[in-house]
């Protein structure tokens, strides 16, 4: 083509432009593709094919995540257990240490979850699991009259009802 | 004050030490200039937050905005105050293709943002476990930060050094109050640095344009997005590796030794990262020595010496946290000498069948094996010179990796693996990316 295009001697100005951009794109995609699609080393070839693939492939993937995620999210907010104590926070003011006395199974993975972020609620105060020697004292129970008779048992006296919580305060 | 202060201040003072740094006449493209200075920037802040810290016993707001702008400030005097070079040549200016491949990274943490906010606003396990829980002790806990060594605290990993819990903790005193958002786009930064340094020092060294492809692929894929969005560290490990690399990778170019001392930094930056990044530090910096004590070169000493006094001095907080505050790690039984919990055979056969599992995942979608794939293939070309640092790092690292696995024995090997191993290997994957890259396609500009 470039040949062709190079004996074109006798055509017009718009010939020989339009042959000029024919000439120009050719070389500038040979030399390109000559870079890409090198022979001297087809693996270059195979392995941006094989990062082009998983890139499709991802893309759909993370399309298809987002939007049902989305859906999952309009109906179930996502909820972080933590904020159940920022209520407290506030009465801990000063405090280093709290009791966190509980009935659940913290060797539960949703269990050791909510425990987790309730600590990070609540720090630079540490939450010292099932001590109820502090000065304030959280009770998190499943079972609410379980709380209330461990409450009376210890001799602890209520401070503050919050979304579930007992925050006690020792005598 | 705004989200973003704190990234101008570092970015501010990394522009300007490394421009202080490297002489004139050098090979760095304005994209890879930013995204190199931004994490010195971020590292230097980090130290100084962390003396400051030590000195004043807590977090003082004023003080340490103050003491961060001043170090922007002295890096800027120190800059203009630099005598000027005679060099005909001028530094490489913007290339149209690098701005759009970094536009498009930009374009690409969109969904990827979105993805994070629908799955985890406040990170994964470990980010309200470890690392901005520790935060919260730094920047709310006065004088008695200290409580979060506390043995009370074992769930939290007491020993591990404070690097991003003091980038939140920057991040924090700029808002004035330890916000969610901040955390959250501390991720993003991280996530966007190491793409882009990825993307532009692959530009930089191949002049082509499959330099975008390694960002574009991870940044798609949606187990990536999880973790480097979960708000844990090992995204900032994987920046600081690859920022060593390409640092070694430009001094094997250049031969300019202020690239072995930026290296140097880079490394003495993932010391404080966590027990991990130490590791690394410590086998790149290992490698770099054999390499460079093995080959006969007339600066070598000159290069050791530079090298090793960027380490020191950016290990420094490292060394300050393990002497002064490190507790011991109450989470490691030695199963080589414990009669109770003994490393036998049967856990290193479990470790590499579990190695295997992970990267044959469908959740990679094949990256890993394409990755080891391209590991193997790319040996062919890349073991020259300083680049043969990068693939020795990465087999001795992962035989560490393994006998790690294999010795501490305070975990059933099981569900461990599957809590970490995915991290490790995300964190070594971008430094993997580029040198694979890096070395296929190096010859068609060298040619």
């Amino acid at each position: 083509m470039r040949e062709d295009c190079l004996s074109d001697e006798g055509s017009t100005n718009g010939i020989k432009l339009r042959c000029a951009v024919k000439v120009g794109v050719y070389v500038a995609l040979k030399h390109h593709y000559s870079k890409i699609f090198s022979m001297k080393n087809p693996l270059r070839l195979v392995l941006i094919s094989a990062f082009l693939i998983i890139t499709t492939f991802n893309i759909i993937r993370l399309t298809g995540n987002i939007l049902s995620l989305n859906k999952i999210r309009k109906v179930r907010p996502y909820a972080f257990y933590g904020r159940l104590f920022e209520g407290i926070t506030p009465l801990l003011k000063g405090t280093q240490y709290v009791g966190y006395m509980t009935d659940k199974d913290l060797s539960q993975n949703a269990h050791a979850m909510h425990f987790a972020q309730a600590q990070y609620a609540l720090a630079p105060v540490i939450m010292d699991l099932n001590n109820a020697n502090h000065p304030y004292v959280i009770f998190d129970y499943e079972n609410p009259v379980e709380a209330v008779r461990k409450i009376k048992e210890l001799g602890l006296v209520p401070y503050k009802q919050n979304a579930g919580l007992i925050l006690v305060k020792n005598p | 004050m705004s989200h973003f202060f704190p990234y101008l201040v570092s970015f501010v003072t990394g522009h300007f030490l490394l421009n202080l740094l490297l002489p004139k006449k050098n090979p760095l493209s304005p994209g890879l200039r930013f995204f190199l200075a931004a994490g010195l920037g971020l590292s230097v802040n980090v130290g100084l937050l962390f003396l400051a810290l030590i000195v004043m016993g807590q977090v003082d707001r004023a003080w340490m905005i103050g003491l961060n702008v001043g170090a922007a400030g002295l890096a800027a005097a120190l800059y203009l105050r630099k005598p000027k070079e005679k060099s005909r040549s001028r530094p490489p200016e913007f290339d149209r293709w690098e701005t759009a491949g970094i536009l498009v990274i930009l374009a690409c943490l969109g969904p990827l943002m979105i993805y994070a906010q629908l799955f985890h606003p406040y990170g994964g396990w470990d980010a309200w476990q470890v690392w901005n829980f520790k935060a919260k002790f730094l920047f709310l806990g006065g004088e008695n930060w200290q409580n979060l060594f506390n043995p009370v605290l074992w769930r939290s990993s007491p020993h591990y050094p404070l690097f991003l819990p003091l980038v939140n903790v920057w991040a924090w005193i700029s808002v004035g109050e330890p916000a969610a958002l901040s955390t959250f786009l501390i991720a993003i930064v991280f996530t966007f640095l190491t793409t882009g340094l990825l993307f532009t020092a692959l530009k930089n060294l191949t002049g082509h344009w499959s330099a975008i492809v390694p960002p574009l692929t991870i940044l798609s894929s949606p187990f990536f997005g999880i973790l480097a969005t979960s708000q844990y560290c090992d995204i900032v490990i994987g920046y600081y590796l690859l920022a060593a690399g390409v640092s070694l990778l430009l001094f094997e170019k250049t031969k300019l030794n202020s690239f072995a001392f930026l290296a140097g930094l880079f490394l003495g930056t993932l010391t404080f990262t966590k027990p991990e990044g130490a590791i690394a530090a410590f086998l790149m910096a290992f490698w770099f020595l054999f390499y460079k004590i093995l080959t006969p070169s007339p600066s070598k000493k000159l290069t050791i010496v530079r090298f090793l006094t960027g380490l020191f001095i950016n290990a420094l907080p490292f060394v300050l946290f393990t002497w002064l505050f490190a507790p011991i790690n109450s989470t490691f039984i030695n199963g080589w000498t414990s009669a109770s919990h003994p490393a036998d055979m049967t856990r290193l056969k479990t470790i590499f069948v579990f190695f295997w599992a992970e990267i044959s995942n469908f959740k990679y979608a094949g990256l890993w094996l394409t990755v080891v794939t391209g590991f193997l293939v790319s040996l062919r070309y890349g073991l020259r010179g300083a680049s043969g640092i990068l693939p020795l790092f990465t087999v001795s690292y992962l035989v560490v990796l393994i006998l790690y696995y294999h010795i501490n024995t305070h975990f059933e090997i099981l569900s461990w693996m599957q809590n970490t191993l995915n991290r490790l290997l995300f964190a070594i994957l971008p430094l993997l990316l580029f040198w694979i890259f890096a070395s296929m396609w190096r010859k068609l500009k060298d040619a």
